[in-house]
């Protein structure tokens, strides 16, 4: 054979090599199996069933993303220091990001800043005040606390006072909820007698008036508290509030609640995984989408749409 | 375009009309085979993704069925319960004397693992037996709930409702339970008297959850169930779907009929596979999205692929790797061939490789063997005629001169002058040794010298002298060779053209010399001349008679010289009319003698 020849067959030779270990490569490895990553959910406490929903979408936007997750929910009395020492833990424990549902917007601020620095950081439902840049998964509260008035006003006479229960004003979305209601009061012409701590002492005055009283709480454990001090009073209180455990809805579908706004608890712990996720794999993420909030009451529970949202198939 | 295509063919054809052997074959049979294999390939891919596609239809149908079989034996035996509880206990008791509880309560003890709740109502929706709860809740409007309305609408059918959860009862607890309720129109005896009433039967979506959690498993696609309007009764993402971050072509898919179907949903082709359970309407579908349907298919694509480049690949080494074998004994016999062509008949000619080439290089062999014989033969031949034309060139000595130069010795010896005729005698005695040589054709050039002096020593006394001769040649050269009579032809010509008028005043010169390596003798004459016409053909023209002279002409000298040397000798002459006649005689400077004669 000649050189030309022999030069021919060292190419074909050649690419049947780089064929043989290309086949090889591809066939054995059937699927590129993208990497999971380690996050960490830590939620403030609440009621036992405040975060059912949430964990949900957690879970799902989880096992469709590639994440293994671990969910914390810290005790009912959970302090700003108890949650970065929980997201202390949960870093040197391998966490690649941190979710977080935070107790206090102000105090939790510069921590949640510097370890922003550190990993990718998704906030759900409050803010932190000064670290825009830390992207907040959440429905417009303002609009909530607004259209919670509406839905008061809406069932009661002008006249009939306005109270609030507030409990942890600390977090953001807490303030805006308070905002908005503000907002929609003043919309409906109506006036905020006083605002309330969710104890049967604080609300003595109103339980033991036999007046007809609009109370109302902007979160699931003011609100589930709220509800169990009136549950046996006599006393003619028109419960109203944002939040959806099993225990609020139990209590709309019982009517010691008259109507409840919510919002997609499922859809915002989804979205949390998947913006987190996302940050972690890619460094950067799409837009979070704001997340909706529904409205029922007793009338409305039943609707298919506010079952299919309110009473969760566990999945 | 049409142009450059055909250019291009055109182009393609020549390349390969004119390439070597070895191009040809492998090129060739390097396309066979690609064409072969490629076909091969290509109807084995298409026989394997047919198979595959009905494989898993097959499976997709084996899954449904049993999904199906599973589920309407689920529902069977929720509308036996239906039926026992209607037939066996409805109908048997006259409300206006006994109670349903306790065989309603036995019913659902029996059955509680797939039920939720029994409950039978009287047309105006008021409760007349349920259980496990036996009170409803203040608020609720049994009238107006969907199973009951639709249940009043088709009073002759079983009714299954879509997943809701069952909020008519006072439960004291915050349990809740998703259900699907089976309801149908009952006929309630009180007092003797019959009346229309509504029988529910609460069936745990949990059971239909679980049935289709198992086929759901991992594996590429899922299955769904909706009802015959196309609401989802359940949905691996059900959840998701309900909170709009997944969607579902579920209204679509209620239209479809039994069997498989192709749709393109949200940009994403799929493959639907549609089961229909019997009795509730509801459709089974199991969806399988073609990425993940050809993900095999496109890996076989792809072996198959490979499979084929490899055994072209192979294949293409094999045609090269023969071709080479067959293409280097052509090769190397074309070599030799071509070293034939430059004349090399010496060489060794190859006689390797198949069969037919060493037929084919023994008889090239055995050709150029004769061919040599031949050539050896054609020389001695050649070399025969030319010693044959040299000698009859030689030979052609004017038997003229002899008579003449006789008769001149005779007329001296009858007038006395013995003396001259001594001398003429003794002249001519040595041209005649000269011109034999002992019948040598090289002499040196003193020989020829002598002999061209003794020529005119006789000339000049049958001429009475009326010339004058006189001859130089350089001692340095007279030892060389040259081929016998060339001096004396021209000495001749000069003396019949050149002297013949001459009263005593004619000179003939002669002149031997060493130039660029070469031996020049000038012959010069101071005759008349001749024009340039006659000097053109005095060398060429061989067929000219010569009027006079010793017959040894120039064309002779000429033609003996490069015969015997070779072309860049010879004659060169110079001559003008009244200006005299140089010829010039070019020898090579060799010592030649013997051997070249031989």
């Amino acid at each position: 054979m000649t050189k030309k020849n022999w030069l021919a067959v060292g190419i074909i030779g050649g690419i049947l090599l780089l064929l043989a270990v290309i086949s090889y490569f591809y066939m054995t490895q059937r699927k590129i199996v993208q990497k999971r990553v380690n996050i960490s959910v830590v939620v403030y406490g609440s009621t036992a069933e405040r975060w059912v929903a949430f964990k949900q979408g957690v879970d799902q936007a989880a096992s469709d993303f590639g994440g293994i997750v671990n969910f914390v929910v810290l005790t009912e009395s959970g302090s700003s220091r108890e949650q970065m020492e929980q997201i202390d833990r949960e870093l040197e424990n391998g966490a690649q990001g941190i979710a977080a549902a935070v107790t206090d917007s102000s105090g939790m601020a510069e921590y949640i800043g510097s370890i922003s620095n550190r990993v990718p950081v998704v906030l759900a439902e409050n803010k932190v005040e000064g670290s825009q840049a830390v992207t907040c998964v959440e429905a417009n509260a303002y609009e909530m606390g607004q259209a919670l008035a509406h839905q008061a006003a809406e069932g009661t006479a002008k006249e009939v006072p306005v109270s609030i229960v507030l409990m942890g004003e600390n977090k953001s979305s807490l303030k805006e909820r308070l905002d908005g209601f503000r907002a929609g009061c003043a919309d409906e012409g109506r006036k905020i007698e006083q605002n309330f701590y969710p104890s049967r002492d604080s609300m003595s005055r109103i339980l033991e008036s036999g007046k007809e009283n609009i109370l109302v709480a902007l979160d699931d454990l003011s609100l589930e508290m709220t509800e169990k001090v009136i549950r046996d009073s006599e006393a003619d209180i028109r419960l109203y509030g944002i939040g959806s455990s099993e225990q609020i809805v139990f209590a709309l579908d019982q009517g010691y609640i008259e109507g409840i706004v919510f919002q997609n608890e499922y859809n915002m712990g989804y979205e949390v995984t998947d913006t987190l996720i996302q940050k972690i794999r890619k460094g950067v993420a799409d837009e979070a989408m704001e997340i909706d909030f529904h409205q029922a009451t007793g009338a409305t529970l039943h609707n298919p749409e506010n079952e299919r949202l309110l009473y969760p198939i566990i999945q | 375009m049409r142009q450059k295509v055909r250019n291009i063919w055109e182009y393609i054809k020549e390349r390969y009309q004119t390439a070597s052997i070895s191009s040809i074959t492998a090129v060739s049979f390097t396309i066979v085979s690609v064409i072969s294999l490629g076909f091969a390939g290509v109807l084995l891919y298409g026989r394997f993704s047919s198979s595959t596609e009905d494989l898993i239809a097959r499976n997709n149908i084996q899954l449904m069925n049993q999904v199906s079989l599973n589920l309407e034996t689920s529902v069977r035996n929720m509308m036996r319960l239906s039926n026992s509880m209607y037939y066996c206990v409805i109908k048997n008791v006259d409300l206006g004397v006994e109670k349903l509880d306790g065989e309603m309560n036995l019913m659902y003890e029996s059955n509680r693992d797939d039920l939720v709740s029994l409950a039978c109502f009287d047309e105006e929706g008021n409760l007349v037996a349920a259980t496990p709860i036996a009170s409803l809740k203040p608020s609720v409007e049994i009238t107006a709930q969907s199973w009951f309305q639709k249940a009043n609408e088709k009073m002759e059918n079983l009714h299954f409702s879509t997943p809701h959860v069952q909020s008519i009862f006072a439960d004291s607890t915050s349990r809740y339970s998703w259900v699907i309720s089976l309801s149908r129109t009952v006929e309630l005896t009180r007092g003797g008297e019959i009346s229309r009433g509504v029988l529910l039967v609460d069936m745990a979506y949990s059971g239909i959850e679980q049935l289709f959690d198992k086929v759901n498993t991992g594996g590429a696609g899922y299955t769904y169930l909706i009802d015959g309007a196309g609401e989802i009764i359940y949905h691996p993402r059900q959840r998701a779907i309900y909170s709009n971050l997944n969607k579902e072509n579920n209204l679509e898919a209620a239209k479809y009929e039994d069997g498989s179907h192709r749709e393109n949903f949200e940009g994403n082709e799929r493959s639907v596979t549609v089961k229909t359970v019997g009795y509730t309407g509801w459709k089974i579908i199991n969806v399988v999205p073609t990425d993940e349907f050809y993900l095999d298919l496109t890996q076989m694509r792809l072996f198959v692929f490979l499979i084929v480049v490899f055994a072209i690949l192979c294949i293409a080494m094999l045609n090269i790797f023969i071709s080479g074998r067959i293409a280097t004994p052509i090769r190397r016999l074309e070599a030799s061939v071509r070293e034939l062509e430059k004349g090399n008949l010496n060489l060794e000619i190859y006689e390797d490789g198949s069969q037919e080439i060493r037929h084919l290089g023994r008889t090239l062999r055995s050709m150029v063997e004769q061919m040599q014989c031949l050539m050896e033969d054609i020389v001695v031949e050649q070399e025969a005629k030319r010693k044959s034309e040299l000698d009859a060139l030689q030979s052609q000595i004017n038997p003229h001169f002899l008579y003449n130069t006789l008769d001149s010795i005779v007329w001296m010896v009858e007038s006395g002058q013995y003396k001259e005729a001594i001398s003429m005698v003794t002249a001519l005695s040595r041209l005649f040794r000269i011109s034999l040589s002992k019948g040598k054709t090289i002499i040196t050039l003193a020989e020829e010298a002598e002999h061209a002096r003794n020529y005119m020593n006789i000339q000049k006394v049958r001429y009475k002298n009326r010339f004058e001769f006189t001859m130089e040649i350089e001692p340095g050269i007279q030892q060389y060779s040259t081929i016998k009579l060339v001096i004396q032809p021209i000495l001749e010509n000069s003396i019949y053209y050149g002297m013949e008028y001459m009263d005593g005043d004619g000179i003939i010169k002669v002149r031997g010399y060493e130039k660029d390596g070469d031996i020049l003798v000038d012959v010069l004459d101071n005759g008349p001349g001749m024009p340039r016409e006659v000097v053109d053909y005095l060398l060429t023209d061989g067929k000219r008679v010569r009027k006079k002279g010793s017959g040894v002409g120039l064309m002779n000298v000429h033609q003996r010289i490069r015969l015997y040397f070779g072309e860049p000798y010879g004659l060169e002459i110079i001559s003008e009319p009244d200006e005299g006649t140089l010829v010039r005689i070019h020898l090579p400077k060799t010592f030649e003698r013997e051997g070249r004669e031989q």
